[in-house]
């Protein structure tokens, strides 16, 4: 098996790189993000005690209202429902490894799984970003429900996605399934044509 | 289309919710002790009421939760929404969406 060593996990969209980077312009700019590890947290966001063991393992507190994030360092933790997070780690030490913190939350009824890889994710940010999002979701994007941090689960032209403020306006992050990546890539590059016409 | 109020999440369109029947369906404690009746009255019994009804709706795409909505089938108006744990009184739900704030 050594020789397969050298051989790492790519992401789907890998291949399509260089069609986001064509289809960016000063409107709009799609672009891949570095495979992020994810991870899947279940647990009882009632218990104090439990949210102190995780913010204390993972660095960033866990976030209670619903549709938010909470970020420190290179973890973020998001609100996907009132017993699920996604925790996001953009360097592959930034946490311990999942069985190491299956173990410090052991005495808890919780579950850790591991997604990395599941999903592709997707950067759009420019002034035109938030008409893009809304040629594809019903959304509201330009509520002012919208600030830094702020992630919704959603459809996105039909399809599961998650769509994560990053910055205080016009950057934002959509987490979408391996399997869908492609459809929804080009569904972005086709809502992003008209702003990029110079 | 309807705009459907996730007790988690807020307004949202129908398309991102799957329905899931009556509410509040009691399952007999022991199931080998009642009559085939009372059986068949809890698997299939419905009233299908014309008019205000509780309902549990999914909302699937989004924070993946079952809940409860109140909605008067003759007319499509939802009254509110509420928690699968909860069991708010109508009087309840009517006076929490006349503040605009049904949870
Ligand atoms: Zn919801």
């Amino acid at each position: 098996m050594d020789n397969l060593q050298h051989l790492s996990a790519q992401s789907p969209l890998y291949a399509k790189r260089d069609l986001l980077k064509n289809g960016s312009g000063q409107a709009v700019t799609l672009s891949l993000e570095s495979e992020p590890n994810l991870i899947t947290l279940r647990g009882d966001s009632a218990d104090k005690s439990f949210l102190a063991a995780v913010k204390n393992l993972i660095g960033s507190p866990l976030p209670v209202k619903p549709c938010s994030s909470q970020e420190k360092g290179e973890v973020a933790a998001l609100w996907m429902g009132p017993d699920e997070w996604l925790i996001i780690a953009n360097e592959t030490d930034s946490l311990k490894p999942l069985p190491e913190m299956a173990l410090a939350l052991a005495e808890y009824h919780c579950a850790l799984v591991d997604i990395s890889n599941s999903k592709v994710m997707l950067s759009l940010a420019g002034p035109s970003s938030r008409d893009v999002l809304s040629k594809g979701c019903s959304i509201d994007f330009y509520s002012n429900k919208w600030r830094k941090g702020h992630c919704v689960n959603s459809l996105y032209a039909r399809c599961d996605v998650t769509i994560w403020q990053r910055a205080t306006r016009d950057h934002y992050a959509i987490l979408v399934r391996n399997s869908f990546s492609d459809y929804v890539s080009d569904y972005l590059l086709d809502a992003a044509l008209e702003y990029n016409v110079a | 289309m309807l705009k459907i109020k996730c007790p988690y999440c807020g307004d949202r369109d129908e398309t991102e919710f799957s329905y899931g029947g009556e509410a509040h369906i009691e399952r007999p404690d022991s199931p080998s002790e009642v009559s085939d009746e009372a059986w068949g009255a809890y698997l299939f019994g419905r009233p299908n009421k014309k008019g205000l009804m509780r309902e549990r709706w999914f909302h699937v795409h989004g924070c993946r939760r079952w809940f409860n909505l109140l909605r008067d089938t003759s007319n499509h108006t939802i009254i509110g929404s509420y928690t699968a744990l909860e069991k708010p009184s109508i009087a309840e739900l009517k006076k929490e969406s006349r503040k605009g704030g049904a949870k």
